[in-house]
């Protein structure tokens, strides 16, 4: 009992990816579009049980609160918002849909190769995940890891932070521009 | 106490945990089941009624408390009705999607002041402080809630559940944002006050917020964070003026028209858990969690005691405005909810910086 | 995994609550299917058309702006929890940053995105 406990302590990592991976498969592969925004809402949530067992309990929370707690809502409602008993003969957008798919999957491993590519092909130079170490000076980053955060958001990354605040702007103005363009 | 001392020293970690879990458990589901006695006596006597008070066993009515074991007992006994036009896999599964973030809410909220006996910290609260999830656990739990409705909803293939669904899921997410603004206040006030206890926690932690809370209750320091927090709560646990799952005048019984049985126990029981929740976050941000006014330690039974009065006093508010205040209608819901709440927590959070710049804490 | 134990407990017994509750309903429950029972109720009339109905875009408008905010939220937690000592210069920074949404809340508020029509 206290071994089989340890184990599936140590192993907290693994079995939440494994559940996301299960998870984003469901989704892939269900037929009502409502399975898979539920089995989408369930990996997102076991991502974020990834990022708790990391000790990185900001990010899981934020990814709680950001995508199960908001994006996957959005989802659910364009789902029930679009009817889709209607779409089932047009599955023709699918043809179109698949190639740029399959691109932009290539071009999403490219880009992680190209990050970590320290890490996979050189694995003995571990650090190139501690991306900034003199931020987390002073504090003990497993209990307060929100001020790690803030330290990088709030001075050694603060331009994008700024941008972002923009980028918001535009998906704000936009949606409000598609939605007032429809009801007219 | 020293035999208490004794007893928790005989017990491993585990023992200490399960015993916390099953306070928490016990604690938060029989005050949401005495809730819905406390709903419909408190409803009788503010409509001039009697209320609930034949069920008894050999007479003994308990004051109409027997009524409970009935309901209970009649919810099983009860024919299960699953719509076949429906999805009866989503159907079924709702209920638990209801059910099992509203228990998880309350995880984190200290119900007592944490004391050591035989060298070693107790902490009355499930998680320890210290955990990096602090306060931001239960509003990301509760933002799980929308969920439960939506596919109850949706899954019963029936208009006024879509309609009570959707209309539920677009006010518990408007109302999301007054609240999350509100209590970033919160946080900034509890990140420049003191810390008593040698845990480095993070501004956030529900300790640390009961500890800022020393001198003077955030609601005094901060009264339209907490008039915001307070307002979106009703909204959150979709309680009158904002009940628009329901709706009963409108749309029947909106996202549970189609439920019946055990299955509709379930969500009912969820609503009143979200209520106590709710209410133990309110007495945690903002009414000194487990602290007594000019009491600095009042210790391990008389804190509990505290914060139960304060729980249950605030259970008994959202009772009490149910059968005050009429049901909004829907836009004056939103204009409410994205003209006045918003921009209220957001002034609120930049009054609050502006004041603790202008004292020179930051 | 520091103390999540006890919330992956809590998860296990919530969890099983429902799951107990079904079964011993299912026991229990009397079953007298019958056609009329399974009918979509709809005040007692026959159901005119489909339940699941397009619905307005107004949903999804309200989904969109509180995504939005939702994310500035989040981003305001580091904000608020570093207050002390970011001093001056943070409220200045999270200042420019609000002033941009705050830009946009009102251009959603001119256009009419927060009316309930």
């Amino acid at each position: 009992m206290e071994n089989a406990l340890a184990f599936i302590g140590r192993n907290f990592f693994l079995i939440f990816g494994l559940m996301a991976v299960g998870a984003a498969v469901a989704m892939v592969f269900s037929k009502s579009a409502v399975h898979s925004v539920l089995s989408f809402l369930f990996a997102m949530l076991s991502i974020a049980g990834c990022y708790l067992s990391l000790q990185a309990e900001f990010v899981g929370v934020a990814q709680i609160l950001v995508y199960a707690g908001g994006i996957v809502v959005l989802f659910l409602f364009v789902v029930m918002l679009v009817e889709l008993t209607r779409f089932k003969e047009a599955g023709g957008i699918f043809h179109v849909q698949t190639p740029w798919a399959v691109v932009a999957v290539l071009g999403a491993c490219a880009v992680f190769i190209y990050v970590f590519r320290g890490l996979i092909f050189d694995p003995a130079s571990k650090d190139a995940l501690v991306l900034k170490p003199e931020l987390a000076q002073g504090l003990d980053v497993a209990s307060q890891n929100a001020q790690a955060v803030s330290r990088g958001l709030f001075a050694e990354y603060l331009l994008p932070f700024e941008i972002l605040s923009v980028i918001l702007l535009v998906a704000l103005v936009a949606a409000v521009a598609i939605a007032k363009q429809e009801r007219a | 106490m020293d035999s208490f001392a004794r007893l928790l020293h005989l017990s491993p970690p585990l023992a200490w945990m399960a015993l916390k879990l099953l306070i928490v458990i016990g604690g938060v589901m029989g005050i949401a089941a005495v809730l819905t006695w406390v709903e419909r006596r408190g409803a009788a006597m503010m409509q001039d009624r009697i209320g609930p008070n034949r069920a008894g066993v050999k007479g003994i009515t308990l004051l109409g408390l027997v009524q409970l074991a009935a309901d209970g007992i009649k919810f099983f006994l009860k024919e299960d009705v699953v719509p076949p036009h429906g999805n009866r896999l989503l159907f079924t599964l709702a209920p638990a999607l209801a059910f099992v973030p509203a228990m998880l809410g309350f995880a984190v909220i200290p119900f007592g002041q944490s004391f050591s006996s035989g060298g070693q910290a107790y902490h009355l609260s499930l998680l320890d402080p210290g955990n990096g999830m602090g306060m931001l656990y239960p509003l990301a739990i509760g933002s799980m809630a929308v969920y439960g409705i939506l596919v109850a909803s949706w899954s019963s293939n029936n208009k006024w559940a879509i309609l009570g669904g959707m209309r539920s899921g677009a006010n518990m997410v408007s109302y999301e944002l007054g609240m999350s603004l509100a209590v970033i206040s919160i946080f900034m006030a509890a990140g420049n006050s003191p810390v008593g206890s040698p845990v480095t926690l993070e501004a956030y932690d529900p300790h640390r917020i009961v500890e800022a809370q020393e001198g003077l209750w955030f609601a005094v320091r901060q009264p339209l964070g907490f008039l915001v927090f307070f307002t979106c709560m009703f909204a959150e646990t979709n309680r009158l003026p904002f009940d628009f799952a329901e709706g009963e005048s409108e749309i029947v019984a909106g996202f549970h028209t189609e439920y019946s049985s055990m299955k509709f126990a379930l969500l009912q029981l969820s609503e009143y858990i979200h209520i106590v929740t709710a209410s133990a976050l309110l007495v945690t941000l903002y009414l000194g969690g487990w602290r007594i006014p000019f009491v600095p330690n009042p210790g391990v039974l008389l804190s509990v005691a505290a914060f139960l009065a304060k729980l249950l006093f605030l259970c008994w508010v959202f009772v009490w405005v149910r059968w005050t205040i009429p049901r909004f209608r829907y836009d004056q819901l939103m204009f409410l909810g994205w003209k006045v709440m918003l921009p209220l927590s957001m002034a609120n959070l930049l009054l609050q910086a502006w004041l603790m710049h202008g004292r020179g804490i930051a | 995994m520091r103390a999540y134990a006890a919330i992956l407990l809590l998860a296990l017994v919530a969890a099983c609550i429902p799951v107990a509750v079904w079964t011993l309903a299912y026991f229990v429950a009397p079953k007298f299917p019958n056609p009329t029972k399974a009918t979509n109720y709809e005040c007692g009339i026959t159901s005119p058309g489909e339940a699941r109905e397009k619905f307005h875009v107004r949903y999804y408008l309200i989904a969109v702006m509180f995504l939005v905010f939702d994310v500035e939220s989040v981003f305001l937690f580091p904000f608020a929890v570093q207050f002390k000592e970011l001093a001056l210069f943070g409220i200045i920074e999270i200042g420019i940053f609000l002033f941009l949404l705050l830009f946009g809340y009102f251009y959603i508020w001119k256009k009419g995105a927060l009316n309930w029509e």
